[in-house]
């Protein structure tokens, strides 16, 4: 059991690591820490708190996190192509209607405006769908379905399946970011810029936060609304995320 | 300086450490390039998932981001052997805590080194993210006091930001204080730490 924590032990501490304590409080504290196990692991809480910039971790693992979705994007990707199947003949219409949209793209004449809808459609492409789900025993049936459509390619399908899980668990941020980009990739941009506004509300920062800024922009895009997507992407473009350097040619694309 | 062995380019470790010290995104991006793969197939072959080797590498460069704010770095062998060691170590912590009977694959071509006390390292990491697990579920008032407080703000001006009067900034200080030493406490894996 172990011992209440006294105000007059916080303030103890808080003199002494302030240096502020005089010679009877210093007195006192080095007996406690030799005899007081449970006071010594508060001293070291509190240090370590005192001298770690929490904001400053936070935003290196973000970094990695960022880092890791886009290598692992690449290696899923490179999977994907090997798989036969509906899931590879889904994404080989996509890669191919992509790849037409590029070209009308790159062959328009040069300092010609381009509408935000050729824009969103030369620069949307579906992420590779990364829900963890390895903490749970079973994993939801709905969920699972939506997985498995939202995989498949077969949006119009997985929009019901997430509707249904989030209404359970909607806590799961990963689903909340795949649900909207089901409803971008189905042409639901209202209700795709809905949903990655309230996930970007969220405080803590997740490993979608960036990627959900940048679908974000893309979703105004595709609604026609340059000028929010040019907020977005003006401030994409700042950072110095992975996805900033598309933002600036976004930007420039839209400045013309 | 020491290059980094079998690489085209040309970072030493010191440039490495800096890298990550700055969060330099290239530096980062080389580290996860050269060196997840081989971390991502030591987890596979020990028992671990894919996400397990996300979890564990991004704790290692998060236990030397954190070092790197001590001092200077300073290894004797080359980067990518203090990483794997940090890596291993980590994972066997993991495997020793889900209680997982397996064997692990030794690899001779890396043998954990105990030299710049790895272990250390490792525990301050995981102790410190516990501590940030829990910051994060105090309410947001109690988060603002105490982050003023750590960063060395006086009572005046945390009750200023807040709209408290002097004495009742110091009040709820205590009382967030002690929230969050005791949600710290009575966290399982803390507890495990302490008692490494």
């Amino acid at each position: 059991m172990k011992s209440p924590i006294e105000d007059q032990d916080l303030e103890l501490i808080e003199n002494v690591l302030g240096n502020k304590a005089s010679k009877e409080e210093l007195a006192i504290f080095d007996q406690r820490m030799k005899e007081d196990i449970t006071f010594a692991n508060r001293v070291e809480i509190i240090k370590t708190l005192q001298t770690h910039d929490q904001h400053d971790s936070d935003e290196f693992e973000s970094t990695l996190n960022e880092i890791h979705a886009e290598i692992n994007k690449d290696l899923t990707t490179l999977n994907t192509s090997k798989k036969s199947g509906i899931k590879g003949y889904y994404l080989s219409i996509a890669a191919a209607i992509a790849l037409l949209i590029v070209a009308i793209f790159l062959l328009k004449p040069f300092n010609q405006h381009i509408s935000t809808e050729e824009l969103y459609a030369a620069n949307f492409s579906i992420p590779a769908e990364n829900i963890i789900t390895r903490d749970q025993i079973e994993i939801d049936s709905d969920l699972m379905n939506a997985i498995n459509a939202y995989n498949s390619g077969d949006f119009k399908n997985a929009i019901p399946y997430f509707d249904k899980y989030l209404q359970k668990d909607s806590s799961n941020i990963g689903a909340q970011f795949y649900h909207a980009i089901s409803l971008l990739a189905d042409n639901h941009s209202v209700a795709g810029i809905a949903k990655l506004n309230n996930l970007l509300e969220r405080k803590e920062d997740s490993i979608y936060h960036i990627s959900a800024k940048w679908y974000l922009g893309l979703g105004y895009l595709q609604s026609g609304d340059e000028q929010n997507a040019k907020i977005i992407f003006e401030s994409i473009a700042d950072s110095s995320s992975s996805y900033s350097l598309k933002a600036t040619k976004i930007l420039n694309s839209l400045r013309k | 300086m020491q290059l980094i062995e079998n690489t085209e380019d040309n970072y030493t470790n010191d440039q490495i450490f800096s890298g990550i010290k700055n969060k330099d995104r290239k530096v980062l991006e080389f580290i996860y390039k050269k060196y997840y793969p081989m971390i991502l197939d030591y987890i596979l072959k020990n028992s671990g998932e894919p996400e397990d080797a996300k979890d564990i590498f991004n704790d290692a460069l998060t236990t030397l981001y954190e070092k790197s704010k001590n001092g200077p770095i300073e290894i004797k062998s080359s980067f990518k052997t203090y990483l794997y060691a940090i890596c291993k170590n980590l994972w066997l912590m993991i495997l020793r805590r889900r209680k997982t009977a397996t064997k692990v694959n030794e690899d001779s071509n890396f043998l954990t080194q105990s030299e710049d006390n790895i272990e250390n390292d490792i525990m301050n990491h995981l102790k410190y993210k516990v501590f940030r697990k829990h910051f994060k579920t105090l309410g947001e008032d109690c988060q603002v006091v105490l982050e003023m407080f750590f960063k060395g703000h006086s009572l005046r001006e945390i009750g200023e930001e807040l709209g408290f009067t002097e004495s009742y900034a110091k009040k709820k200080k205590f009382t967030c204080q002690k929230n969050l030493i005791q949600f710290i406490e009575s966290d399982e894996l803390y507890d495990e730490l302490r008692s490494e």
